[in-house]
């Protein structure tokens, strides 16, 4: 079986998810990007916003918002963690992949954990989460197209400073500076295949992990060049660190470096 | 013009019905031409195969909602086109990269081409879509049934790119789970 026979088999899903599927854009059928809201505040800011009104669970929220910004070092004088080259990737995010952290109710998945949007603020979730992240090209992974060298892999090396072990997500995006100075995605990267015990680093433990960057997946520029990884940190089952017993923090993280 | 009066006027044979149609549907089957086809003059076509489609079928058919009914037939028409002209060697087109990120969600399993493991199959598909969160489900389905570009569900959901694709993979994951543990795939 193909990824085509599956995508025959989702056309015959439901009609109401279809019709359902239509419903945003402001009101309009038309799914055109250029009647689609532009980037306005991001959806799960507006949760984060209705988290923090109401009254003490609000203020609670704040702290626990601030904190982890102090925890990532955006804020309080700990910038040596962007040191080498790192950088957290946006405060907005931070503040909310922090707060909508929930550890599922089971303790014993050993599966990667599911997505939950938050209902109550997350009072057991611990915050261990600091890493340093840096970028290298390696050599003998540079193709020659055109008379250009081109990488097709990238190194990143994690070392993990806190006091859980993480997992790096699968999918990586690799960002372009435009001439606004702004940041935009210039390909999507999903490493499937890479095996969930090969994007883990303990505590206290640093690990390279190889990024392949598909040639024909990307226009190739010189310059600067960014790349955004989404880091967990876990509680892991006892017996095996590799496996996840709930998560304790989740961010965004960017790594900047020359292309 | 609601959905019921065109409908109606189809059904009355009004050729009236076809430039409301056009009005309220055009831009929506173009998009979804446009995603798997990749090519604006071939979109175009299908759109007016797809107001002929409708044309000829209302009535017999009678749809209460029109999105999806419209949406299927430009989708058809779309695919037939698509396998006609190898429309993935053209460039534009989303469908190779949603086909092989679909690919990763049955990696490995043999094919059952029987019509009774194929509604299976659907159903399970419809009792995954129904567990998700409305919001992830749009996201879903904008991608996998609509062929929307990451770009372009990440503008209309207002998410980033990446919490478009993370969510994505996330829940081709939870799919594979879940055919996995109903016995549909190996």
């Amino acid at each position: 079986m193909t990824g085509k026979d599956l995508f025959d088999m989702i056309n015959d899903i439901d009609d109401k998810y279809i019709a359902e599927a239509v419903e945003e854009s402001s009101g309009n059928v038309s799914p055109s990007p250029a009647k689609a809201p532009v980037t306005a505040a991001p959806a799960k800011r507006t949760k984060l916003i209705r988290f923090v009104l109401p009254g003490a669970a609000g203020l609670a929220a704040i702290a626990l918002a601030v904190f982890g910004l102090w925890k990532a070092g955006i804020i309080g004088g700990k910038k040596d963690l962007v040191e080498e080259q790192a950088s957290e990737y946006a405060v907005t995010q931070d503040i909310t992949t922090i707060v909508t952290t929930t550890p599922p109710e089971s303790t014993n998945t050993t599966t990667m954990p599911t997505e939950s949007p938050a209902t109550t603020l997350p009072v057991t979730t611990d915050f261990h989460g600091n890493c340093l992240a840096s970028v290298s090209i390696p050599e003998d992974k540079m193709i020659e197209i055109d008379g250009a060298l081109i990488p097709t892999e990238l190194e990143l090396t994690i070392t993990n400073e806190g006091e859980s072990p993480l997992y790096i997500e699968e999918v990586f995006t690799l960002q372009k500076q435009g001439d606004d100075g702004e940041w935009a995605d210039a390909a999507v990267f999903h490493n499937e295949m890479m095996p969930f015990e090969e994007r883990c680093v303990a505590a206290g433990e640093t690990s390279v992990i190889s990024v392949g960057i598909l040639t024909g997946h990307y226009t190739f520029w010189s310059g600067p060049a960014r790349l955004v990884i989404n880091v967990h940190f876990y509680e892991p089952d006892p017996d095996d660190f590799t496996k996840i017993a709930y998560e304790t923090d989740f961010y965004m993280k960017a790594v900047d470096f020359e292309l | 013009m609601d959905d019921s009066s065109i409908v109606l006027l189809l059904w009355n044979r009004s050729e009236t019905a076809l430039k409301e149609l056009a009005a309220k549907y055009g831009r929506f089957c173009h998009k979804i031409a446009l995603n798997i086809l990749g090519v604006p003059e071939d979109a175009e076509e299908c759109v007016n195969d797809t107001y002929l489609s409708v044309w000829n079928s209302i009535p017999p058919h009678r749809p209460s909602v029109l999105p999806p009914y419209i949406g299927r037939i430009a989708k058809n028409h779309a695919l037939n086109l698509y396998n006609k002209k190898h429309a993935e060697k053209r460039g534009g087109s989303n469908l190779p990269l949603v086909f092989e990120e679909l690919d990763e969600v049955i990696a490995g399993s043999e094919s059952a081409d029987s019509e009774l493991y194929r509604q299976e199959m659907i159903a399970a598909i419809n009792d995954f879509l129904g567990s998700l969160p409305e919001e992830k489900r749009k996201i879903f389905v904008r991608r996998y049934w609509y062929s929307d570009s990451v770009k372009d569900i990440a503008a209309r959901m207002q998410m980033t790119e990446n919490n478009v694709s993370v969510s994505l993979n996330r829940m081709r994951n939870q799919l594979r789970t879940k055919l996995l543990e109903g016995g549909l795939i190996s």
